[in-house]
C-alpha cells in the first residue's frame, strides 16, 4: 500500500526520517536511551529495523515545547500493524502513547510536550499470521528549548480551568477518511509544582454498533487539549463514529461524530 | 503479670506467617464477613470506627499499662507535596497494607511492615471547592478489591486497592454551591436484599446545602438510593423519586404569609458529613445529621415561635432502612438548633446496663451541645412507627463544664430544657447585628467530630472534649449560592486560663466523670481504647499520648513534629502489636478558633503517618 498523506507535508516528499545506511539496527540519533526503551517498552525484540517505509514527521525545531506536532504513518509498512508505540528519548515519561489501529489505518497525527531536545520514535509491531512479531521503526530529532512537561498547563493561568473541561470537537471527512478530534484536557503530568497528575489514559473510536474501531493508550507527554488525527477506511468514514475517553482520575468523556459536509 | 502480657499467641503467629507467603502472589479481597467481624479481629482494621459498632476498641494487650513505656517509632511516612494541611484521617489495615487518606483528597497504600509506599492517588480538584473547615479527609472504606474515599469536589472514588488506579468516580453534588465530602464512607450489607452497599453523606451546611445520605453499588458506583435530611424533601430509589423524608408538608419548618415554605427550608442543611454506624441486628444504618441552615434560629421560626418548629431532621441521629433508604427513626439532640450544634458526631453501639440493672442495646453520642446521650437503638430502629422518637432516650448528662444554653435534658420528654435568652436575638430596628450573648459550649462544640472510644473492659467512654465558650450574635441572612449561609457571627473564647482540651472518662449509666486529663490546646484527635488498659489520643501540639484507662494517668508520649488531629488505630502483625496515627495540624480550630489563634499559630504544619511498636529486643528480653 502506498503511503497516503505524508507526501503532502513538508519533509514528506523526498526526505523521509533518517535511516542510517547499511545496518538497519544502527541508531541514526546515537541516543543512549534507545536500547533501554526497546527493552523496557517494546519487550526487547530481536527482529526490529529502522524501516524507510515507516514515517514519523516532526519539526526539526519545536516552536512551542508544549505542542510539538507529530505525524506517524505506518501505512507503507509491509504486513498488518498491531500497535504503534511512540517513545520520546529524553522525556521524563518515555512512552507518549500506544496506538492500536484495529480497523483504522495505521496513521496517527498528534502533539506532544517536549521536556528537552532529543529523538521521538514510533515503533510499529507487525503481526503477520503465525510469524514472530516484527518491528518497524522510525524517528526524528526535535530540537527544543524544553520544559514542556514541567510547566503548568496553560489553562491553569485561569481560575476557571474546569469550565469547558472535557469538551470535544471533531470532524469526519468521508471522502478522505480523515477524522480529527480535539478534547479539552489539561494533560497535567504531575511534575508542575502543586498540580497533581491529571491526564487522559485512553481514547477509543467505536462504530455505530459500539464495536471498537481503534484504541489509544495515552500517557503524560500528550499535549494539553490534544488534537488527534485518524484515518478510517471508506466503509467506516461514512460514520457515525463514537469517541470515548477516560482520564486517570476517573472522568469519562463521550462524543459522536457524523460525517461532515 | 508482666511475663503473661508478653506471651505470643504462637499458633496464630504461625498462621500469619503462612498466610503472608501465600499472600504475596495473590492479594486477598475483603469480604462482608471480614467487615462484620472487624471489631473482633486484631489483624486488620477495615472500618472507620474499627468496626460497624464504631467503638474504637481493640482486644490487643501486648502494649499495655506496663509495657507502653517501651513504645518507639517503627517507621514514619511523609505525605509530601507542598500541601500540608489538616490530617484528620483514620488508616485502614488489610493483608499487610495500610490505606491512608490525606488533605486535598489524596490517598496512599503503604507496606505495613516497612512503611514503603506502594501507590499514591491524588484527585485533581477544581479551584472553587468550598470546604468550610479545611481541606481534610477522614478516611476510606474497603471492600472486595477496592478502596473508597470521598473528594472535596463532592465526588466519591473507587480505587483498585492493589494499584491505586481509578475504577469508578461518581460526582454527586455541585461543589460550587457548597457540596463536598470529607467523611469516610461505610460498607454495610442490607439483610433484606442481601446486597452490599457503600454508604456516604455530604458536607456543606454552612453553605445551605440540603444534606443527603447515599447508598451505592460498590462495584459500579451506581446510586441505589438517596435520602435528604430536611423534612418534606424528596428522596430517590433506583434512579426515581421515592418518598419525601417524613411529612411532605414539613410542619417542622415555618411558612411565608402566602403559605409557601420559608427560604431556609429550601436550603435546610442536616448534612450527614460523618460516618454511619450499622446495626446488623435490626438491619439499620445509624448516622448523625448536621445543623440546620442557616444557623440563625429566627429564619427557621414562625415569628417568635421556635418551639413548634424543630427543623427536622437536623441536629439529631437518624435511623435509616438500607433496603429503600427510608428514615425509620430519629432522635433530635437540639430541636430548632440556634447554635450550630450539628448532631453529626459518631454514635457508638454498645450493651448498656442502666442504674436499675436493666440492659439495652444502646447508642452513645457526645454532642457538640455538651450533652452525652444514651439512646435506645431498638426503639429507634422500629419500623412502622412515628419517625421522631424523642422518648427513645435512656440517659443524658453534661460532659463539659458550665453549659449555658440548656439546664439539662428532660429524660421524660427527651427534650432539652433551654435557658431563656440563649438564642441570639434578632438585630434591633436599624441595626446590622443583634445584641451579643455568651453561649457555652461554642459552635465548635463540647466535642466535635473527633471520635470518642468505648472500653469493653472498663465500661467507660473516653471523650476528647473541650471547655470553651463564645460570643454570638445574629446578622441579616439571605441565601446566595456558594456563599456562607449563617446569619450569625461568632467569636470563640477561653473558658479557663489553664486548659481547653479535656480528655474525660464517663460512666454512661451514672454520668459520673471517672477521670479527666487537661490539655492546654483544644483536643481535635480521636481516641482508642485497648484491652491493655490504655487509652490513646493525639494532641494539637503534636504529642501522641497513652493514658491508663482506669485512672487517667499519662503513661507515655511522643512528639510527632506537627499537631495531631487524626484517629489512632492498633493492629497485630506477625505476633506484634502496632499503633498507627497521622500527624499534621489543621481542621476547623486554626480557621475559626478566634482566641485560639495565640495557641494554634505555635504549631507547625505537617503531614505524616507514624507507626509505633515495642522493639524486638525488649519483647525478647521479657520472654
Amino acid at each position: 500500500m502506498a503511503r497516503l498523506l505524508t507526501h503532502l507535508l513538508p519533509r514528506g516528499a523526498g526526505a523521509p526520517a533518517p535511516v542510517a545506511a547499511g545496518d538497519p539496527q544502527a541508531d541514526p540519533f546515537d541516543s543512549g536511551m534507545w536500547p533501554h526503551h526497546r527493552q523496557d517498552h517494546l519487550g526487547d525484540p530481536r527482529d526490529w529495523a529502522m524501516d524507510p517505509a515507516m514515517l514519523l514527521l516532526a519539526p526539526a525545531s519545536a516552536e512551542d515545547p508544549a505542542h510539538v506536532p507529530v505525524l506517524v504513518d505506518a501505512t507503507g509498512v509491509a504486513g498488518p500493524v498491531a500497535r504503534i508505540v511512540v517513545t520520546i528519548d529524553y522525556s521524563p515519561f518515555a512512552v507518549g502513547l500506544v496506538f492500536h489501529p484495529g480497523r483504522a489505518l495505521p496513521l496517527l497525527g498528534f502533539g506532544v510536550k517536549y521536556e528537552m531536545a532529543g529523538a521521538i520514535r514510533a515503533s510499529a509491531e507487525v503481526i503477520d499470521g503465525g510469524a514472530p512479531p516484527r518491528w518497524s521503526m522510525a524517528g526524528a530529532f526535535v530540537d527544543a528549548m524544553g520544559g514542556g512537561c514541567t510547566a503548568p498547563a496553560a489553562t491553569h493561568a485561569r481560575p476557571d480551568w474546569q469550565e469547558g473541561f472535557g469538551q470535544m470537537r471533531g470532524r469526519l471527512w468521508p471522502d478522505t477518511g480523515r477524522l480529527r478530534v480535539t478534547i479539552r484536557h489539561p494533560m497535567d503530568t504531575g511534575l508542575a509544582d502543586g498540580i497533581p497528575a491529571h491526564h487522559l489514559t485512553e481514547l477509543t473510536l467505536e462504530d455505530a454498533e459500539g464495536a471498537e474501531i481503534a484504541r489509544l493508550q495515552i500517557h503524560e507527554p500528550l499535549e494539553e487539549n490534544p488534537e488527534l488525527t485518524f484515518l478510517l477506511p471508506p466503509e467506516l468514514a461514512r460514520g457515525p463514529v463514537i469517541v470515548r475517553a477516560r482520564d486517570n482520575i476517573g472522568h469519562r468523556f463521550r462524543g459522536r461524530l457524523e460525517a461532515g459536509a | 503479670m508482666y511475663a503473661k502480657l508478653f506471651t505470643y499467641p504462637t499458633a496464630s503467629a504461625l498462621a500469619l506467617a503462612v498466610a503472608g507467603s501465600l499472600g504475596a502472589a495473590q492479594a486477598r479481597d475483603v469480604t462482608w464477613e471480614d467487615i462484620l467481624n472487624d471489631h473482633e479481629t486484631t489483624g486488620d482494621v477495615l472500618m472507620y470506627g474499627m468496626g460497624n459498632n464504631a467503638q474504637r476498641w481493640s482486644p490487643l494487650d501486648q502494649v499495655n499499662a506496663e509495657t507502653v513505656r517501651h513504645l518507639r517509632p517503627a517507621w514514619a511516612f511523609s505525605f509530601g507535596d507542598e500541601k500540608q494541611r489538616g490530617q484528620e484521617t483514620q488508616a485502614l489495615v488489610h493483608d499487610g497494607v495500610i490505606y491512608i487518606t490525606g488533605s486535598y483528597s489524596r490517598m496512599w497504600a503503604l507496606d505495613a511492615k516497612t512503611g514503603e509506599r506502594l501507590w499514591k492517588f491524588e484527585a485533581r480538584l477544581p479551584d472553587d471547592i468550598r470546604p468550610c473547615c479545611d481541606v481534610i479527609n477522614r478516611g476510606a472504606a474497603i471492600y472486595g478489591d477496592k478502596v473508597f474515599f470521598g473528594a472535596l469536589d463532592a465526588s466519591i472514588y473507587a480505587l483498585d486497592k492493589n494499584t491505586g488506579k481509578v475504577v469508578w468516580r461518581e460526582k454527586f453534588g455541585d461543589h460550587k454551591v457548597g457540596y463536598t465530602l470529607t467523611g469516610a464512607p461505610t460498607i454495610i450489607k442490607d439483610a433484606e436484599t442481601d446486597r452490599v452497599m457503600l454508604i456516604h453523606g455530604s458536607s456543606g451546611d454552612e453553605f445551605g446545602v440540603v444534606g443527603k445520605l447515599y447508598a451505592r453499588d460498590p462495584d459500579t458506583g451506581e446510586e441505589i438510593w438517596m435520602r435528604p435530611f430536611v423534612e418534606g424533601h424528596m428522596g430517590t430509589l433506583n434512579g426515581q423519586d421515592s418518598t419525601t423524608t417524613g411529612d411532605a408538608a414539613a410542619p417542622s419548618w415555618p411558612v411565608n404569609e402566602d403559605g409557601s415554605k420559608v427560604e431556609a427550608w429550601h436550603h435546610g442543611g442536616g448534612a450527614p458529613w460523618q460516618s454511619a454506624s450499622f446495626d446488623p441486628e435490626t438491619n439499620t444504618i445509624i448516622v448523625g445529621t448536621g445543623n440546620p441552615a442557616p444557623w440563625n434560629t429566627w429564619a427557621r421560626s414562625q415569628g417568635e415561635n421556635f418551639w413548634d418548629y424543630d427543623s427536622l431532621y437536623t441536629s439529631g441521629q437518624a435511623y435509616v432502612n438500607p433496603t429503600d433508604g427510608e428514615v425509620v427513626g430519629f432522635y433530635q439532640h437540639t430541636p430548632n438548633d440556634a447554635w450550630d450544634f450539628s448532631g453529626n458526631n459518631e454514635i457508638i453501639l454498645f450493651d448498656y446496663t442502666d442504674k436499675d440493672g436493666n440492659t439495652h442495646r444502646a447508642g452513645a453520642h457526645a454532642d457538640r451541645n455538651g450533652f452525652f446521650y444514651v439512646t435506645d437503638i431498638d426503639a429507634l430502629s422500629e419500623r412502622g412507627t412515628e419517625i421522631n422518637k424523642p422518648t427513645a432516650l435512656l440517659n443524658a448528662f453534661p460532659f463539659v463544664d458550665e453549659i449555658t444554653w440548656a439546664s439539662h435534658i428532660d429524660l421524660e420528654t427527651g427534650r432539652p430544657v433551654e435557658v431563656e435568652g440563649q438564642r441570639p436575638p434578632l438585630p434591633e430596628e436599624g441595626e446590622a447585628r443583634g445584641a451579643t450573648i455568651q453561649v457555652t459550649p461554642p459552635f465548635l462544640g463540647g466535642k466535635n467530630w473527633n471520635p470518642m472510644a468505648y472500653s469493653q473492659d472498663t465500661g467507660l467512654f473516653y471523650v476528647p472534649a473541650n471547655n470553651w465558650t463564645e460570643d454570638y450574635w445574629t446578622e441579616e441572612v439571605t441565601y446566595q449560592a456558594g456563599a456562607a449561609y449563617l446569619g450569625q457571627g461568632f467569636r470563640i473564647k477561653r473558658l479557663f486560663d489553664d486548659h481547653i482540651g479535656t480528655l474525660r472518662a464517663y460512666d454512661p449509666a451514672t454520668g459520673e466523670k471517672v477521670w479527666e486529663h487537661r490539655e492546654e490546646f483544644p483536643l481535635w484527635a480521636g481516641t482508642l481504647a485497648t484491652a491493655g488498659n490504655l487509652v490513646f489520643t493525639g494532641t494539637s501540639d503534636g504529642f501522641v499520648k497513652a493514658f491508663n484507662a482506669e485512672t487517667g494517668e499519662e503513661l507515655w508520649k511522643f512528639q510527632t513534629g506537627s499537631g495531631i488531629v487524626s484517629m489512632p488505630i492498633t493492629w497485630e502483625m506477625d505476633g506484634k502489636q502496632y499503633l498507627g496515627i497521622a500527624s499534621g495540624y489543621g481542621g476547623a480550630v486554626p480557621l475559626w478558633g478566634g482566641d485560639m489563634a495565640t495557641l494554634t499559630t505555635q504549631v507547625s504544619q505537617g503531614g505524616s503517618f507514624w507507626v509505633f511498636e515495642i522493639p524486638d529486643e525488649v519483647l525478647a528480653s521479657a520472654e
